[in-house]
Order: C-alpha cells, then sequence, then structure tokens
C-alpha cells in the first residue's frame, strides 16, 4: 500500500511481526486514512421538552438537515443519526486538523445518511449509520488518496456495560478484550492519548508492541464502542474470535454487536 | 454581573450534565467541561442554550465552540451581561 506523497509503502504490522513464522498481520498504518466513530443511547437524550428539542435541532442542524429530520417518521432517530454522524465525521476530521473546533453545521450530513461533506475544506466522508434497538451508531471515514486505495477494512465493536459509572474504563476493557480475542500482544494500557501543552488532547491510538495504530473510541449512556483499521487478512481471526457475535456488514466494514 | 455570581449560576447549570460529581465540587477555571466534569459532548449543546436562556444573551457558534473550560465559559458570559 503507498503512503501518502511518500512513495512508501505503509507496511501492516501485528502479531506476524512478533511471530516471524506467521506472517499473519492485523492493523494496517494507513496515514491518509482519516475514520471516526459515535454510538448514542437514546435513552439518555430523551429528557427534551419539544420546545427545548426543537432549537437543540436549530443549533446543530443545517436547513437541509432540519428538512431531513421533518422527512423521516421518526424525528427523534433521524437527530441522532445525524449527530452521530457529525461527531465521527468530526474525530476524522481532528485526526488530521487538531486545530479545528467542532461547528456543527460546517459538517453536513447528506439525505441516505451515507456522506458528510465538510463545508469548511471542501473535503467529503463516506458514512455509515444504523438505528438498533434504543441505540444508534455510526462511523465516518475519508481517505486523501481515495483513488489509490481499497474501500479501508474498519471493524467496530458495540458493548453494552452493566453499570455506567465508568465508561472510560469500560472502553479500555472493551480494547483489551477485543486485541485479546484478536489474538494479539498488548501492553497493560494499550490506548495512548497525547496532549499538546494547552492540554488539548490527540486523537487516541494504540500503543502497541510494534507501533501505533489509530482507534477510534466512544461511550454514551452504557454503550461503548471501539473501531480499528485491520488489515483485510484478519478477517479468519476476527472470524475466530467473534463467531458467536452479532454481526452488521456494510461493504467493508463490519460491526460487532454484544447489545 | 459579578464574576462569582455567573461562576455560580454556570456550574450550577453544569451540575446535572456533569459525570463526575468530585470534579465539579472542586471546579476551578480550568476545569475541562468535556474531559474532567465528563460531560457527554452532545449536552453541550443544552449547556449553551442553557446559558442563554440563564442570562438573557446570544451565543453564536464561533463562540460556543470555545466554551471548553469553566473560566472560558465565565468571561464569554461576563463580556456579554
Amino acid at each position: 500500500m503507498l503512503a501518502a506523497g511518500s512513495g512508501e509503502r505503509a507496511a501492516p504490522f501485528g502479531r506476524g511481526d512478533l511471530r516471524r513464522n506467521n506472517p499473519m498481520t492485523l492493523f494496517l498504518r494507513d496515514p491518509t486514512l482519516s475514520f471516526g466513530n459515535d454510538v448514542v443511547d437514546l435513552r439518555e437524550e430523551a429528557d427534551r421538552s419539544s420546545h427545548f428539542l426543537d432549537r437543540y435541532v436549530r443549533r446543530i442542524c443545517t436547513e437541509r438537515e432540519v428538512s431531513l429530520v421533518g422527512s423521516e417518521p421518526d424525528m427523534a432517530r433521524a437527530l441522532w443519526r445525524i449527530w452521530a454522524l457529525k461527531e465521527s465525521a468530526f474525530k476524522a476530521v481532528h485526526r488530521r486538523d487538531r486545530s479545528r473546533a467542532f461547528r456543527y453545521r460546517e459538517l453536513e450530513v447528506q439525505p441516505g445518511f451515507e456522506s458528510v461533506v465538510d463545508h469548511f475544506s471542501g473535503s467529503s466522508f463516506n458514512a455509515f449509520c444504523r438505528a438498533s434497538g434504543d441505540f444508534v451508531y455510526g462511523v465516518a471515514w475519508s481517505s486523501q488518496n481515495a483513488d489509490l486505495f481499497d474501500e479501508p477494512f474498519l471493524v467496530s465493536w458495540l458493548d453494552r456495560v452493566a453499570v455506567a459509572s465508568d465508561l472510560s474504563r469500560a472502553v479500555r476493557e472493551q480494547v483489551q478484550r477485543v486485541l485479546g480475542r484478536l489474538e494479539h500482544e498488548f501492553p497493560e494500557e494499550p490506548i495512548r492519548r497525547d496532549s499538546d501543552e494547552d492540554g488539548t488532547l490527540h486523537p487516541p491510538v494504540l500503543e502497541l508492541p510494534r507501533g501505533r495504530a489509530p482507534v477510534s473510541l466512544s461511550h454514551h449512556g452504557r454503550l461503548v464502542m471501539t473501531t480499528m483499521q485491520l488489515h483485510p487478512s484478519a478477517e479468519p481471526t476476527i472470524e475466530r474470535g467473534f463467531g458467536d457475535c452479532e454481526k452488521v456488514i456494510s461493504g467493508r466494514r463490519i460491526f460487532i454487536l454484544s447489545v | 454581573m459579578e464574576q462569582k455570581e455567573i461562576m455560580d449560576k454556570v456550574l450550577k447549570i453544569l451540575g446535572p450534565y456533569a459525570k463526575n460529581k468530585d470534579a465539579l465540587a472542586a471546579a476551578s477555571d480550568a476545569t475541562n467541561i468535556l474531559t474532567d466534569l465528563e460531560v457527554n459532548s452532545s449536552r453541550l449543546v443544552d449547556i449553551i442554550l442553557a446559558f442563554e436562556d440563564e442570562f438573557d444573551i446570544e451565543i453564536e457558534d464561533g463562540e460556543a465552540d470555545k466554551v471548553n473550560t469553566v473560566g472560558a465559559a465565565v468571561s464569554m458570559i461576563k463580556a456579554k451581561v
């Protein structure tokens, strides 16, 4: 795989690098790919009056998105699908440009919920969003060299936790569980978030024995979500580790649900 | 309006949304609303709307996205009331 602008190949890394007799790779380090995820626990968002919700919609939605919400049979779900994709797209934006602030109406979800236009940069993101039961989840992704790459293989895990008291810890435990089931070696605390001098947090990465891999993390209410970009050859490992879980598959995006 | 009065009202508004009650009790100007108080990002919009109602002000998008800390919220409101 070609690295952006360098002409070098971006090497996959993972378990195969640790065990020389096993060439299997797990993660891809694709410097041109940005992705983000988000999950919304709808029970956490059901307490607004209709008047306040109307103000809320007009605060975060463009005129086109207001029309989209109004055209959907379940307006609340449409709103939270829009929110989940805006948040996902912003995480992807922020991975490239940490100076960007989250201005809700700069990122516009398109009808069909399959893309998000970034009006600030003029770029767009591919997107997937699904409402299921009492929650909504989504991912957004973009590659600067879209013509050079296959569709990215993004795998997401959604879990419901019993107690919503420490969701940051629940996310860490989810990542550890995922890496364990992927048979990947990892340190005690695999999630790393660097920060600037002013305290601004960088997007999270997985600190693994052979390098760092981007990861997107989300939690809300009692739901936690992790998204990673994996090498397509990891698919049998995913099937081994998560064969008993419900899956939602959209192109080369796999969502593994334990909710 | 005095800075302390604004601060007290800001903390009262943040209260229901802050999951980290210890951080809320010890809040200072530097307290980050999202990461320290553990307010969900979707609730920042509610908080901005509540500031508008409580202080009878209008907050533009370009101002709202700078409200990262308790101190930033207080300063922004103080400049408007």
